[in-house]
């Protein structure tokens, strides 16, 4: 006998015989039979006697059936392309509701490499409609990677009619109570060009832009034209056409774009709006982004800093439409004010949030955003800034970001924010 | 998938999660009408039986293998699973195991079959382990389908054989990873003495695949289409290849017999009059927890079992299997093993509360680790690593009634590996990289 089970046998002897025997309550039920075996042999007997179906509880029906069924794909990824979609809207626009269609031309890689094929075209399209009156309908053909190369072409259309968009008045000074709505609709259609090469991202387009403004339909403000006249928003009463052309690059370094921990993702866009009726409404537009994500040591910790500015110039006797301005507030910038509750011509706007990991789903944040608003660009100044801060829980899964729940406190008071993107 | 795509379904996924919450918030609430009905159908002791012994003591084959009418098939679903264990309580006996003899000991079943506890095994048993074969047959293999289940890549092919085989994939950035943390981990769960599958590394070339007629793939709606050879290229293109070209892979056989769905840690099948110990109460599977300890087989869970109704000599009965051992050892069957993984479950509340209340100062004793950083290797060492601590994905009823006599049981066994058995188990890992070989 090996030593292993000697030792077992030992034990066994000096005290563990009462529980080892007591291990053999299945055979102890009844005392008729002679042996072990024929105990268990009793008690299987009796259990065939007995059988019953597997059956699943209400709970696990419904779960199996969840597992099964590919619900959430089938609802959120679509069929045959079609799928939920939610517009793009403005916050404020109430619940959307939306179909979108997504279609590739031809097969969508290549299967020896997992790459987009060369000269690949895609189709989308949306439609989208909100309890608020906000609508929207695009669509757009996407050349991929011509030629083999990373470069991207892309036409696009759409009309869009946002119905009660919030508008304070202008410049860091405007006032809550002075709180209107108005109807912003545009029809455009552009084209574009993007180049992936490494870390960079260049692109450049060009668009024609068709916006109107009208009475916004929030009863519970005035529509703007009520509080407000052309000589104190430009482009209230008048709205021209515009020719847009857009050039921009970025350095994106960001170790995982859906739930960066470390690097850095650095940009910058030039805009040219092109008056093509009026000659009043001409000028030009830098927008500047700056991200730098700085882990602390583990990276289960991480300080996450942005700083953007956008600048406008107008040109001597040029004018910069107010529904083009700049605004901050909303869930992405300077939380704890409302979604366009500063608007001018010049913007510039510092975020710093601190990130930790709670769990391994379940990130929480503290942050702190400043901003402020100018008509002329020195006006930009940190002596003059807006504050809001808060606090927030990020779900996310090992990779991406899903979900955030943001609470933000100003001097205007509090905003719980739901929202699934990321504030950057 | 395209980011975009990711991004719909992790919201999917939320919406999904809040809902399993209030699922399992009810669980939590309602365990105990379930785990009483389950009892009823156990063995369940007489009360004021005096007799300890009987002359065939100690038995040494518990006859839990006498033939039985085909069951239907019954699969488990992992989100019940999930939330059950996670919110509630599954456990429906307490109490020390019951299936041993009277000298503590397992019999052979058709749970366990004592092997390197009891008798000795050549280091070329081990090493053979559950074999009956080098692995697939040369020569053409047929495509036959993906399964739905897991997240490592894989497809079924038969080989020229007629044997039917899971291919598992390596991820590109973790060559060798998963593939030889489960050819691994195989061979020691069936030296011990579990049934698991007949594992072994492959590599192959993509030349020698070729679509069965009606092989068919579900796509991520759950539709069903024919699969086209692109698939299969597709499935290939980011799996790492050997310097000839050729794909490096696991191949499981299918084990034999009919599957009839998955064990649980908890109750019995009812309609399996062999199965009359509550698996909680079952000493090979709460002294696991050692076994899997050791292997960081974190994945330990139901749906990752196999129950098969199988033919023996003329009777039917049903064998339990382990398998998926993917993310085992510093694995996480796609990436490197979380570093999570084995420290603490999906969810804790208690942690999660003390991770939100110290804005992160309060760092977790296992994000200090450092591990190798060969990828071959991944996440997996050893100065840290204490087993009393260590955990599941998520808990595991069997493993948490664990007690000293099951721990000392698994133990023993455990303590029969020798150096050399070990070096020649990682040996059929095939890992390229000596030092990786070493590491474990």
């Amino acid at each position: 006998m090996r030593s292993t089970t000697l030792l077992r046998l030992c034990i066994a002897l000096l005290g563990l015989i009462p529980a080892a025997a007591l291990a053999q309550e299945p055979g102890t039920q009844s005392a008729e039979g002679a042996s072990r075996a024929a105990l268990l042999a009793a008690a299987r007997d009796q259990k065939a006697a007995e059988t019953a179906p597997l059956e699943r509880s209400t709970v696990e029906r419904a779960l199996y059936w969840y597992d099964n069924q590919y619900l959430l794909p089938k609802v959120f990824g679509g069929w045959k392309g079609i799928h939920l979609a939610g517009g793009d809207f403005p916050a404020g626009a109430g619940m959307k509701f939306g179909v979108g269609f997504d279609h590739a031309i031809g097969s969508t890689a290549n299967s020896a490499t997992n790459l987009v094929r060369p000269n690949r075209f895609d189709v989308d399209a949306v439609a989208a409609y909100s309890t608020r009156g906000y609508q929207r309908a695009g669509a757009g053909l996407t050349m991929r990677r011509i030629g083999g190369t990373a470069v991207d072409a892309r036409v696009w259309g759409q009309r869009f009619e946002f119905t009660q968009e919030d508008l304070f008045g202008l410049g860091q000074d405007s006032r809550t109570e002075d709180r209107t709505n108005y109807l912003h609709e545009s029809t455009e259609v552009g084209a574009e060009l993007t180049w992936k090469p490494g870390l960079f991202d260049v692109s450049g387009g060009l668009a024609y832009l068709d916006p109107r403004i009208g009475s916004g339909t929030d009863s519970r403000f005035p529509s703007t034209e009520e509080l407000f006249d052309a000589s104190t928003l430009p482009g209230l009463t008048a709205q021209p056409d515009f020719l847009r052309t857009d050039a921009g690059v970025a350095l994106d370094w960001r170790d995982n774009p859906l739930h960066p921990h470390a690097g850095g993702r650095y940009g910058v866009q030039l805009s040219n709006f092109d008056d093509r009726d009026l000659g009043q409404y001409g000028f030009r537009r830098v927008t500047l982004d700056v991200q730098q994500y700085v882990p602390l040591p583990n990276r289960y910790r991480v300080i996450a800093l942005r700083a953007a500015a956008v600048m406008t110039d107008a040109g001597a006797g040029q004018q910069v439409p107010f529904y083009y301005q700049p605004t901050l507030g909303g869930s992405q910038q300077l939380r704890g004010f409302r979604e366009f509750r500063f608007r001018d011509r010049n913007s510039l706007m510092m975020t710093a949030e601190y990130r930790w990991e709670a769990s391994w789903m379940l990130d929480a944040a503290v942050f702190v955003d400043a901003g402020t608003v100018a008509t002329e660009r020195s006006g930009l100044s940190l002596r003059n800034l807006d504050t809001s801060y808060g606090v927030g829980l990020r779900v996310h899964s090992n990779s991406a970001f899903v979900a955030r729940l943001d609470l933000a406190f100003s001097r205007d008071g509090f905003i719980p924010l739901l929202r699934f993107e990321h504030v950057f | 998938m395209s980011s975009k795509y990711s991004v719909r379904l992790l919201r999917a996924a939320l919406v999904g999660a809040g809902l399993l919450s209030v699922i399992g918030f009810g669980i939590a609430v309602t365990p105990r009408v379930a785990a009483q009905r389950l009892a009823a159908t156990t063995a369940a002791p007489a009360p004021g039986e005096d007799r300890r012994f009987y002359a065939d003591d100690p038995i040494w084959r518990d006859d839990d293998m006498r033939h039985i009418p085909a069951v239907p098939v019954f699969d488990l679903s992992k989100s019940y699973e999930f939330v059950r264990e996670t919110f509630g309580e599954s456990v429906q006996s307490w109490g020390t195991a019951l299936n041993v003899n009277t000298l503590g000991e397992v019999p052979d079943s058709s749970w366990f079959t004592n092997r390197l506890g009891l008798h000795d095994m050549s280091i070329e048993d081990v090493v053979r382990g559950p074999n009956q074969s080098e692995g697939p047959a040369p020569g053409l293999w047929r495509v036959t389908g993906r399964p739905d289940s897991g997240i490592t890549p894989k497809f079924t092919i038969k080989d020229s054989r007629g044997d039917t085989y899971l291919i598992k994939l390596d991820p590109a950035q973790f060559p060798e990873l998963p593939s030889s943390a489960e050819v691994i981990s195989t061979k020691v769960f069936h030296a011990i003495g579990y049934h698991v599958p007949e594992d072994s590394i492959v590599t192959f070339d993509a030349a020698q695949l070729e679509v069965a007629p009606g092989a068919k793939i579900r796509t991520t709606t759950g539709r069903k289409r024919p699969i086209q050879m692109a698939d299969v290229h597709s499935w290939l293109a980011n799996t790492p290849k050997t310097a000839d070209g050729r794909i490096r892979a696991l191949a499981s056989r299918y084990v034999p017999g009919q599957v009839v769905g998955q064990f649980r840690y908890t109750g019995t099948r009812p309609d399996d009059p062999n199965d009359i110990y509550p698996h909680e109460r079952r000493r090979e599977l709460r002294g696991m927890r050692v076994f899997a300890a050791w292997l960081n087989h974190d994945d330990a869970r139901s749906i990752n079992s196999i129950d098969t109704y199988v033919e023996d000599g003329g009777r039917h009965y049903i064998r339990h299997y382990m398998q998926d051992f993917g993310s085992n050892l510093g694995s996480g069957s796609t990436s490197s093993q979380q570093p999570r993984g084995g420290y603490e479950y999906l969810i804790e509340g208690d942690k999660m509360a003390r991770g939100l209340a110290t804005f992160g100062f309060w760092r977790r004793d296992w994000t200090k680790v450092q591990y190798p950083s060969d990828p071959s290797v991944g996440n997996i060492e050893a100065d840290f690593f204490q087993p009393s601590r260590w955990k599941t994905e998520y808990p595991q009823p069997a493993f948490d009634q664990m007690d000293e006599a099951d721990a000392f049981w698994a133990a023993s066994i455990a303590s029969r590996f020798t150096d050399p058995m070990i070096r020649a188990i990682v040996a059929t890992g095939q890992l390229s990289n000596p030092k990786a070989a070493r590491y474990h």
